[in-house]
């Protein structure tokens, strides 16, 4: 944490809290918490402090990212340690490049996200805020089982023996997967769901009482439903909902992560040079873009349904490589009807709140943790312009500084 | 002959069914070992050396065992707080110490008051491997060799400094004790870690240093350091233009840190037998010492013996250099 008292001045403020830009104001960071904020054109004391004049740029909190993996890499191909490395090496790139404070893993092998998680928290390396899943669970001939980040796991035992085994390498959440999905064999569909009722319920039994949040990946109604109403803490994914499933987020107050860049990036789907650029690097299978195309509408139209509702919704991607995931699922979210607040809050507030961080990040707050950036246009007139990216602020330090040199 | 009671000859006869049955024991939990993932802990951040070394060993253990050895970094105080997770854990083989020789062979000569013993408190199960450092100066530094390095300080008394991981560290015991031997006059310049160290040396702020493989060798060979020797007995694969020290004049002087597998002590002597032979399989396959090599790292092996009596030649060294240099703990 930095001893060094910081002053960023002639910043218009985008806090998170509020909808508008605060203009000419000045954010007084100490001991990596943010103490003043001074609105107006006050001045703040500058005494002993570094002070960054942003010229009248954007500063809001740093970005968040809540569906995450590392690259799916076989040990085969690549050496466990090598794999490990090249994972840390693409989260700190997501911070100094992009922003993305805070990640959130839905499913690593190895406990390598533990790994990271621990070498960050400890100030080993600058890094973002992670949050560890360990293995993600399904059943044998489960979901996504190439990932190399599956457990496969059978008989309500058999899941909560796998549960308690995440939880004592150290993760903070459980990754179950109740439903199958898009990027899989024929067999693995996300129109069917892969739990039985006793598997399901033993795994939700160990995680209420060890106390561990289930991030649940259910891309169906009955996995929605079934996930929901046993206490899930986030929706993963939900690529076909109904009106059932929306009553139930909002009555539970259950997260909802759609991941749109699933269904939405594709050949036939890409608009943007952004969008074209990362599908032509992706390369994904034809028979893949083929089911997420077909699924595309359905998604869109219950994501929709869900923001207009006003369940709580965060920005996940579930797309590598993660120092673009976000910013493009930002871009799928404006196509898909979502305002530029609305998408906003999903990528910074919400996104801290789901990781239970909510309390210390994701708003330009008094007391809160300094994890910032600066973009040199209007988020709330076109969200795109997080990709405008300035500087980013970690615990009130400049790390990145992509200003054009004086 | 001497006659025995009833009552001391059943005390025998109890205790040797209870030795008897102990030894079963052992030897039927060493056959069983591992019925659960095993805990290999790391006492360093994820992707350095050791971690490296750590996880390569222990991704073909998982393969072989069909239980997976878990990596669990567990970083801080130059490795004490992992070892002492270890110390602290139950010694059924199902927690291991992927040790680095700060924790294990420096530390009992330079921490003041260390909280374990690792000579009492860890048993010793075999040598993973040895990272030799590379004796590296800056590229415009006249000197070319060690002789004409030791010929240079003496022309140019007070004029060089060197620089290490920091006080106490094993690259600063090491430049140490090549002052000692060669006879050189530098003055130790401690850095916070090996990053800041090189940079200093590549900018000439810093004459030389000694670092490790992964540290110096793409410096090196981009021209913005030059190796000088390697304090090793062997020149390293893929760098071997490079001379040893005794190649180039000082025999007998090797530098650098090592990795081992320790467990804590009470854990049995069936169950260390078992992972020494399936550690030590792994670390002869061509495959492992292959991506050790292209590592930098020197596959180890041997014995718990062999492995032991290491160490102990390890702090016998460290010790004897602190007193002579008057190194002090800290």
């Amino acid at each position: 944490m930095s001893n060094t008292r910081h002053i960023y001045t002639n910043a218009t403020l985008i806090d998170s809290v509020r909808p508008t830009p605060i203009p000419n104001t000045s954010v007084v960071v100490e001991n990596g918490r943010i103490t003043q904020i001074l609105e107006g054109g006050a001045k703040a004391d500058t005494a002993n402090a570094v002070v960054t004049d942003v010229a009248g740029a954007y500063l809001m909190p740093g970005l968040w990212d809540v569906h995450i993996h590392p690259d799916y890499l076989q040990l085969a191909d690549v050496p466990l340690a090598d794999q490990v490395t090249l994972f840390g090496h693409k989260l700190i790139a997501a911070l100094t490049d992009s922003g993305i404070v805070g990640l959130r893993c839905a499913g690593a092998h190895h406990y390598m996200d533990v790994a990271w998680k621990r070498a960050f928290d400890t100030g080993q390396y600058v890094g973002p805020h992670l949050y560890a899943a360990g293995h993600f669970l399904t059943t044998t001939g489960g979901h996504f089982l190439t990932s190399g980040h599956a457990l496969e796991c059978d008989g309500p035992y058999g899941f909560v023996h796998a549960i308690r085994e995440q939880m004592k390498n150290g993760v903070d959440h459980i990754k179950l997967n109740l439903s199958g999905g898009i990027m899989g064999p024929a067999w693995d569909l996300h129109t069917h769901s892969f739990l039985l009722d006793e598997e399901i319920k033993a795994a939700f039994a160990i995680c209420h009482q060890r106390e561990f949040k289930v991030m649940a990946h259910a891309t169906n109604p009955q996995a929605v439903k079934a996930a929901i109403k046993l206490g899930a803490h986030s929706i993963e994914h939900g690529y076909i909902l109904d009106d059932e499933c929306i009553d139930l987020f909002l009555e539970h107050g259950t997260w909802y992560v759609p991941t749109l860049a699933i269904t939405h990036l594709t050949p036939n789907q890409a608009q943007t040079d952004f969008e074209r650029r990362w599908v032509k690097n992706r390369n994904l299978m034809q028979s893949l873009c083929c089911r997420a195309d077909a699924a595309a509408d359905v998604h869109a139209h219950w994501f929709e349904k869900a923001l207009k509702a006003g369940v709580k919704m965060a920005v996940g991607s579930d797309i590598r490589p993660l120092k673009e995931a976000a910013l493009l699922e930002i871009g799928l979210w404006a196509k898909d009807g979502a305002t530029p607040w609305q998408t906003l809050l999903a990528t910074t507030k919400h996104g801290a709140e789901v990781c239970g961080a909510g309390k210390d990040l994701g708003t330009i707050e008094v007391g809160k943790i300094a994890d910032m950036i600066v973009v040199a246009g209007n988020p709330l007139e076109d969200i795109n312009n997080v990709q405008r990216l300035q500087l980013v602020i970690k615990n009130g330090d400049i790390i990145t500084d992509k200003r054009a040199p004086a | 002959m001497v006659a025995t009671s009833p009552h001391r000859r059943n005390s025998f006869a109890r205790g040797l069914s209870l030795f008897l049955a102990l030894a079963l024991c052992a030897a039927a939990q060493a056959q069983t070992w591992p019925q659960k993932p095993v805990r290999m802990v790391v006492a360093y951040p994820p992707s350095g050396t050791t971690d490296v070394a750590g996880r390569l060993l222990a991704e073909r253990m998982s393969r072989t065992l069909g239980q997976q050895v878990v990596v669990d970094n567990r970083a801080g105080a130059g490795g004490m707080i992992g070892a002492l997770s270890v110390v602290h854990a139950d010694p059924d083989g199902y927690t291991l110490l992927l040790a680095a020789s700060p924790e294990v062979s420096i530390a009992p000569v330079t921490v003041k008051a260390m909280q374990y013993d690792p000579a009492k408190d860890l048993i010793p199960i075999t040598l993973v491997g040895q990272v030799p450092f590379f004796l590296v100066a800056n590229p415009a530094f006249p000197p070319n060799t060690v002789a004409e390095l030791i010929a240079y300080s003496k022309a140019n008394p007070g004029k060089i400094n060197y620089s290490s991981f920091g006080n106490n560290t094993s690259n600063h015991l090491g430049g140490e004790l090549f002052k000692l031997k060669s006879g050189v006059d530098a003055t130790h310049v401690p850095y916070k870690g090996s990053g800041p160290s090189i940079i200093d040396v590549m900018a000439g702020q810093i004459q030389y240093t000694f670092d490790a493989p992964p540290a110096v060798l793409n410096q090196v060979r981009a021209g913005k350091l030059k190796a000088i020797a390697i304090a090793s007995t062997k020149r390293l694969p893929g760098a071997d233009t490079v001379p040893t020290m005794a190649e180039a004049g000082m025999p007998g002087f090797t530098a650098g840190t090592w990795f081992g597998l320790l467990a804590p002590a009470k854990t049995p002597r069936a169950v260390i037998e078992r992972i020494n032979t399936v550690a030590v399989a792994e670390l002869n396959s061509p495959e492992l010492r292959k991506s050790y090599e292209d590592r930098g790292i020197l596959p180890g092996g041997g014995s718990p013996e062999d492995f032991a009596r290491f160490i102990h030649s390890e702090i016998a060294k460290w010790q004897q250099l602190a007193t002579t240099v008057g190194i002090k703990p800290e």
